[in-house]
Order: C-alpha cells, then sequence, then structure tokens
C-alpha cells in the first residue's frame, strides 16, 4: 500500500520538475522573442550569443568612453556625429605610417532619451597636415534599433 | 533610485531588485495575476489571491529544489513586468512608445561625453532660426532605411480606446534591386 502511493507521489514530483523547467524556458523564450522584436540584441533575459554579449560589451564601454574624439568639425565647429546602421560593430581608421591603419568599435548608440547635459569641451582644429582620419572631427554614432 | 519589493504568500516582502529612479507619483497597473503599486519611491508588487492560489497549491505539492525554480521564475517574471510599467511611466522606453509625442528625437547618452549629438536633423543640426523638420510617421524616419530588418509601431487613438500595429519590413527586393544592378552597369556615364 505504502510503495503503491510512493510510486504515485515520485511519479507526480517528476512530472512536476518537468512542468517547471518547461515553464522556465518557454518564459526565457517568450521574453527573448520580446527583445528580438525590439530590435536590440542586448535587452532581455535572453540567450547570452555572441551578438548579445556584443551589444551588452558596446553599451558597457558607450557609457565610459565619449562617442568623440578631441576634434571639431570644420563646419559646425563641433564634433560631429556620423550615423551608421545600428549593426555596425567597427570602424577603419586610416593614418599616415607603417601598420598606423587601425579598426575600432563603435560603441555609442543614439537612445531615444533626453539629453543628459553633457557640453563645454574644448576641442582641437583640424591640423593643417592631417595624418589621422580621427582628427576631421567626424565619429561614428550608430541609429537607434 | 527606488527598490523593488515583492510580497510573498507569507506576507514579508523580499527585496528582488533595485532599478533606476522613476519620480512621476503614483501609478496603478493591473495585469495578469499581479498589482504593481507605485508611489512615487517604491514599486511594490502584490500578487492577488489568483496567484496566491495558485502558488500555495504548487509549494504543497513539490519539493525545495522545485520551490527554488518556482521562485526563480516568478521573480523573473516580476522584474519584466515592473520594468516594463516603469519605462511605461517615465514616459519613454527603448521602443517608440511615447504617442504623444509628435517626433520623438535621438540623442548621444553616456557620461563621459563633453558634446551631444542629436540624431535629427541631420547630417548636421541648422540654427533656431532656419526652422525644423518633423518627421511625424515613425515608420519613415531616415535611419530605419539603414539596415534589413522588421519593426513593429504602436499608437494609441481615441484617447486609449483603440491601438493601431503596423509592422514595417525594411529590405531591398530582389528582383528590382538586380534590375537596378544591370541598369546601372550598361547606361552611359553622367
Amino acid at each position: 500500500m505504502d510503495s503503491g502511493n510512493a510510486h504515485l507521489v515520485a511519479d507526480r514530483k517528476k512530472f512536476m520538475i518537468r512542468f517547471v523547467a518547461f515553464a522556465a524556458v518557454a518564459i526565457a523564450a517568450a521574453v527573448n522573442c520580446q527583445s528580438s522584436l525590439a530590435q536590440s540584441p542586448g535587452r532581455g533575459f535572453g540567450i547570452l550569443t555572441p551578438r548579445v554579449f556584443g551589444e551588452r560589451y558596446a553599451n558597457y564601454y558607450a557609457e565610459r568612453t565619449p562617442w568623440h574624439g578631441e576634434y571639431y568639425y570644420l563646419k559646425t565647429g563641433q564634433p560631429t556625429a556620423l550615423v551608421v546602421p545600428p549593426n555596425v560593430v567597427m570602424q577603419g581608421n586610416y593614418s599616415w605610417g607603417v601598420s598606423q591603419n587601425t579598426m575600432t568599435p563603435v560603441y555609442h548608440q543614439f537612445q531615444g532619451l533626453p539629453p543628459n547635459g553633457a557640453s563645454g569641451g574644448i576641442f582641437r582644429a583640424t591640423p593643417v597636415y592631417p595624418s589621422h582620419t580621427n582628427q576631421f572631427g567626424i565619429y561614428p554614432v550608430r541609429a537607434p534599433w | 533610485m527606488f527598490q523593488l519589493y515583492a510580497k510573498t504568500k507569507d506576507n514579508d516582502p523580499v527585496q528582488i531588485a533595485i532599478l533606476n529612479g522613476c519620480e512621476t507619483p503614483v501609478a496603478f497597473y493591473s495585469t495578469s495575476g499581479l498589482r504593481v503599486v507605485n508611489d512615487g519611491r517604491q514599486v511594490v508588487i502584490l500578487a492577488t489571491d489568483w496567484l496566491k492560489k495558485i502558488t500555495k497549491e504548487f509549494e504543497m505539492r513539490i519539493d525545495g529544489l522545485i520551490k527554488v525554480l518556482l521562485r526563480t521564475t516568478l521573480a523573473v517574471l516580476l522584474i519584466g513586468m515592473a520594468s516594463t510599467a516603469v519605462q511605461a511611466q517615465n514616459g519613454y522606453s527603448p521602443m517608440y512608445n511615447s504617442a504623444n509625442n509628435v517626433f520623438n528625437n535621438y540623442f548621444t547618452q553616456g557620461s563621459a561625453n563633453q558634446a551631444t549629438a542629436a540624431a535629427y536633423i541631420s547630417p548636421v543640426g541648422v540654427p533656431g532660426w532656419v526652422g525644423h523638420t518633423y518627421i511625424t510617421y515613425e515608420p519613415l524616419y531616415p535611419h530605419e532605411f539603414m539596415q534589413h530588418h522588421s519593426h513593429r509601431y504602436h499608437s494609441y487613438y481615441d484617447g486609449g480606446a483603440g491601438l493601431n500595429r503596423t509592422s514595417v519590413h525594411y529590405y531591398n527586393p530582389p528582383a528590382r534591386t538586380a534590375a537596378s544592378r544591370v541598369f546601372k552597369m550598361i547606361q552611359l556615364p553622367h
């Protein structure tokens, strides 16, 4: 009598474990799906794919590094953002000299948030003989998702 | 800064997350099985009787490991719903859901910046007396045309009585793109 009951309890327990595990996976998938609808791979409780990881990495450094360099664009007097597609990850930099051409990540992205009031930087003019593409005062910023 | 609490069935609040601030006082959201109350400083999520009953039934039947799994699942749900509510309440969110704005602009963010760039008017800003271009239809934002993707847009009308949903796919139609390439190959230089 007892052994039969224990068998039933074990069966029910096994069923519950599977049910809860399935529910957890289903909810994670649903949330992941929502984040993909929002187009941003870094948002939501998704699985940590390379794309998701890259987006979070970019967000981390966007918060801690400026989007601009130390030069202003001659036509505007300010560093000027070049809007690039949001799935861009790298930019090419060209410069004089052996092995001076580099590729660097594009961290920053336009956000639909109010501006945080960052201003007042002192920027330099493009040199008469520019030696690097970042001296022209145009810096890439990714478009919003 | 406010703290997020979830009340368990024993009625003792358990802190599950700390999120960034929200200054608008008093909002009340009722979602399926959960009530989110925000008094400006803290968001309290109260499980309704329905959820309590379900939880109780589950907990009667299952052992400790499953309890942990269940609570984790619930916590994930709660955090997700609360963050959605908070975004809606702040008036802006990652998606374009601030339906009252005629035109949502985008700005560079980050604490290390010494200048702020607006995405529009692009490519460069203009003096105030020149005027401004408003793009009032979100699917026609120029930046949406920069890569292949799909997007969904929502807007409420009649004071929230109706919801209009638009699904847009941005892509290059293959036949037309191929024809255009061929035409460009044979056309006279200009």
